[in-house]
C-alpha cells in the first residue's frame, strides 16, 4: 500500500462558459480519516473531484495530491484510486475490465483477483457488465479504485444504488481503509447516507464552500433542545406540562415540547404518568445540513479548521 | 514504457469484446461474396467494345475486392476504438490509468494499424480464397505464381492498415459514435463515389479527385474495381502506389492532429 497523502484544494475554480460551476474552493483532506464531500445535486462535487484527477481542467486554482497534480504522479493509480461513475463497456466482463485497467496502469495481474475478492465481486467476475445491477457496478468501480492498492481513495457517490447490506458493508470497509492510514474522500448528496461513516465533512452548494470541519463540530452547532414524548395517559401529561408552563403540541409522533427530555421525564414522574416514548427532537443534523446548503449567509465558520 | 502499457491495454480491450471478430466475419462474407461474384461474371461475360479487360487484369481486380469493398471495415473499427469509449463513458478511467492523453491516442493508432492489417489478411483470405478457385474453374489466370501479384497483396494489407489509422483519426475528430459512423458511410458510399464519377468528365476535376482518400487507397493497391469502371480514367494518371500511401497516411495525420488539438483535450465531464 502506498501511504496516505494530503489532498489540497487551493482556490479551485471552474467556469463552463458563463456558468461558475465551482468558485474558489479552499480545503484540505487528511489521511487516516474518512471525509464526506457533501452538497446537493449540481453543487459542483463531481466537477471538483474531476479537477483533482485531471479529467477537467481548472479555470484557476490547483488541486494536488501530496503536493503534486494528478498527471504528474509517477504511477497515478498506485497513489490515487478513483471511482467516478461506475461506467464500463457492457460487453466486457468485470474481470476483463479490471485486467485492461491494470495493464494500462502497469499493475500486476494478481491484483485483479485480489480486488475482486476484496469487494465480493469474485462470483460475478466473468459475467458481462451489461447484466450487472447498479450495486454490482458500484462494487466493480470500487474494485477498480483499489487495483493499485492506493493510499488515496476518491469515490463519487459510492453508496448510490447499494442495497442495505451493501451500504453496511461499504461503511465499515471505508472506515477500515482510513484506519490503515489512507485518505478517503467520499461524495454524497445525502448527509444521512454517510453520517455513520465520515469523520470530517466538507459541504459545498452552488459551487461554493459552506462548511469544513469535523462531523462532531457540525453536530455541535445543531439546536436540539426539545422533546417528543408519548404516554397512554396523554391528558394527564399534557395537564402536568402545561401546569409547569410549557406549550404542548400534539403531532403524529407524539407530544412535542420545547423542553429537554430530562425535564420532561421529571415532570412525568412527579405527575405519576408512565411514558411510552421519550426522545430529543429539534433541528437534527440533516436539518443543519439542509440549512447550510440552502442559506448562503450561513457558512458555519465555527467548525472551520484549516 | 507507458506507451507499451497503453498499447497492451488497447489490445486487451479489443480481445475482450466481440466487435473485432464480428466485423471480421462480416468483412469475410462481404468481400468473399463480391470477389467470387466478380470473378464469375467477368469470366463468362464476352468482351464488349469500350470495356476491355486484359487477361492479366482480372485476377488483381478480383483480389483487390479486399480493399475495394472491405476498406470501410478498418475505418469503422478504428473510429469505434475511440467513439465507444466516449459512448460508454469509459474514457475517464482510461485517462486515470494513462493521464498523458497523447500516449492513449498513440496506443490507439498502433492498435488501429495492426487491426487494419489483420482485416487486410482476412479480406485477402476471402478475395483470394474464394476468388481464385472461381477464376481457376472458369479457365482464367489466377496469377498466384506471379511475384507482382504477391506484391499487390502486400500493398492491400498496408492499405487496410492505413485505413485503420484513418479510422482512429476520424474517431478522435468526431467522438460521437453515430456522427462518426454516419460520416464514414456517407463519405465512402456517396460523396466520394459521386466525386470520382464526376471526375471522369473533366480533367481538372480528375486532378483533384485523385487525391481523395479512396483514390489514394486505390492508387496504393494499384488495381480496383472502381478505377477500372469509373475512376480516374479521364486522361488523368493516378498517383504512384507510394504516393497513394503517403496521401492516405497524410489524411490520418491531418484529421488526427485536428482531433488531438480539439476534442481530445476537452474536459471529461
Amino acid at each position: 500500500m502506498s501511504t496516505g497523502q494530503t489532498l489540497v484544494f487551493d482556490g479551485v475554480t471552474k467556469h463552463f462558459g458563463p456558468v461558475a460551476a465551482v468558485e474558489g474552493l479552499d480545503f484540505t483532506v487528511e489521511p487516516g480519516r474518512v471525509t464526506g464531500f457533501l452538497g446537493p445535486n449540481g453543487a459542483g462535487k463531481t466537477t471538483t473531484l474531476r479537477m483533482l484527477l485531471g479529467l477537467v481542467a481548472a479555470t484557476s486554482g490547483t488541486a494536488t495530491i501530496g503536493g503534486k497534480a494528478y498527471r504528474d504522479l509517477e504511477n497515478p493509480m498506485r497513489v490515487v484510486g478513483a471511482s467516478l461513475e461506475a461506467a464500463f463497456h457492457p460487453g466486457r466482463s468485470g474481470r476483463a475490465h479490471l485486467a485492461v485497467t491494470a495493464a494500462a496502469a502497469g499493475i500486476p495481474r494478481d491484483r485483479v483477483t485480489a480486488v475482486l475478492e476484496q469487494t465480493g465481486m469474485a462470483p460475478y467476475a466473468d459475467r458481462r457488465v451489461g447484466g450487472y445491477s447498479m450495486g454490482m457496478r458500484q462494487r466493480l468501480g470500487l474494485a477498480t479504485a483499489l487495483l493499485g492498492d492506493p493510499g488515496v481513495l476518491v469515490l463519487d457517490e459510492p453508496i448510490n444504488g447499494l442495497d442495505p447490506e451493501g451500504i453496511r458493508w461499504i461503511r465499515s470497509f471505508l472506515q477500515a481503509l482510513a484506519a490503515e492510514g489512507r485518505t478517503v474522500l467520499v461524495s454524497s448528496h445525502l448527509l444521512s447516507e454517510v453520517q455513520q461513516t465520515v469523520d470530517d465533512v466538507v459541504v459545498i452548494a452552488g459551487g461554493k464552500l459552506r462548511y469544513v470541519g469535523t462531523l462532531a463540530a457540525l453536530e455541535g452547532t445543531s439546536t436540539a433542545n426539545g422533546s417528543v414524548v408519548d404516554t397512554p395517559d396523554r391528558a394527564v401529561l399534557i395537564a402536568a406540562l402545561e401546569a409547569a408552563g410549557h406549550d404542548v403540541r400534539v403531532e403524529a409522533e407524539g407530544l412535542v415540547v420545547e423542553l429537554a427530555p430530562v425535564e420532561v421525564g421529571r415532570i412525568a414522574l412527579a405527575a405519576g404518568v408512565a411514558l411510552s416514548a421519550l426522545a430529543a427532537s429539534g433541528a437534527g443534523l440533516e436539518d443543519e445540513f439542509l440549512a447550510l446548503v440552502a442559506d448562503p449567509e450561513r457558512a458555519a465558520e465555527g467548525g472551520r479548521q484549516r | 514504457m507507458t506507451l507499451l502499457r497503453a498499447v497492451s491495454a488497447e489490445f486487451l480491450k479489443i480481445l475482450t469484446t466481440r466487435l473485432w471478430w464480428v466485423l471480421a466475419l462480416i468483412l469475410f462474407g462481404y468481400v468473399g461474396f463480391s470477389a467470387a461474384a466478380i470473378a464469375f461474371f467477368l469470366s463468362i461475360t464476352p468482351e464488349q467494345p469500350g470495356m476491355v479487360i486484359p487477361d492479366d487484369f482480372l485476377a488483381p481486380l478480383v483480389y483487390s475486392m479486399a480493399t475495394a469493398t472491405g476498406y470501410v471495415f478498418p475505418i469503422i473499427f478504428g473510429a469505434m476504438s475511440i467513439t465507444s469509449e466516449v459512448r460508454h463513458r469509459t474514457i475517464g478511467t482510461v485517462f486515470l490509468a494513462t493521464p498523458t492523453r497523447s500516449v492513449v491516442l498513440a496506443a490507439k493508432a498502433v492498435a488501429g494499424l495492426v487491426l487494419g492489417a489483420v482485416y487486410g489478411v482476412v479480406g485477402l483470405a476471402a478475395s483470394v480464397g474464394l476468388g481464385a478457385p472461381v477464376l481457376a474453374a472458369t479457365g482464367q489466370e489466377t496469377l498466384l505464381a506471379d511475384g507482382d501479384t504477391w506484391l499487390m497483396l502486400g500493398r492491400i494489407v498496408l492499405a487496410m492498415a492505413l485505413w485503420g489509422l484513418v479510422g482512429v483519426a476520424l474517431g478522435v475528430l468526431i467522438p460521437s459514435q453515430i456522427g462518426s459512423i454516419v460520416t464514414i458511410i456517407a463519405f465512402t458510399q456517396f460523396v466520394e463515389p459521386i466525386l470520382r464519377t464526376a471526375a471522369a468528365f473533366a480533367d481538372w476535376l480528375g486532378e483533384v479527385a485523385k487525391f481523395l482518400p479512396g483514390s489514394a487507397g486505390d492508387a496504393l493497391v494499384g488495381a480496383s474495381f472502381f478505377s477500372v469502371f469509373a475512376g480516374t480514367s479521364g486522361g488523368v494518371a493516378p498517383l504512384e502506389w507510394w504516393q497513394g500511401g503517403l496521401v492516405l497516411a497524410g489524411y490520418a495525420v491531418l484529421l488526427g492532429a485536428i482531433g488531438a488539438a480539439t476534442t481530445w483535450r476537452r474536459d471529461v465531464t
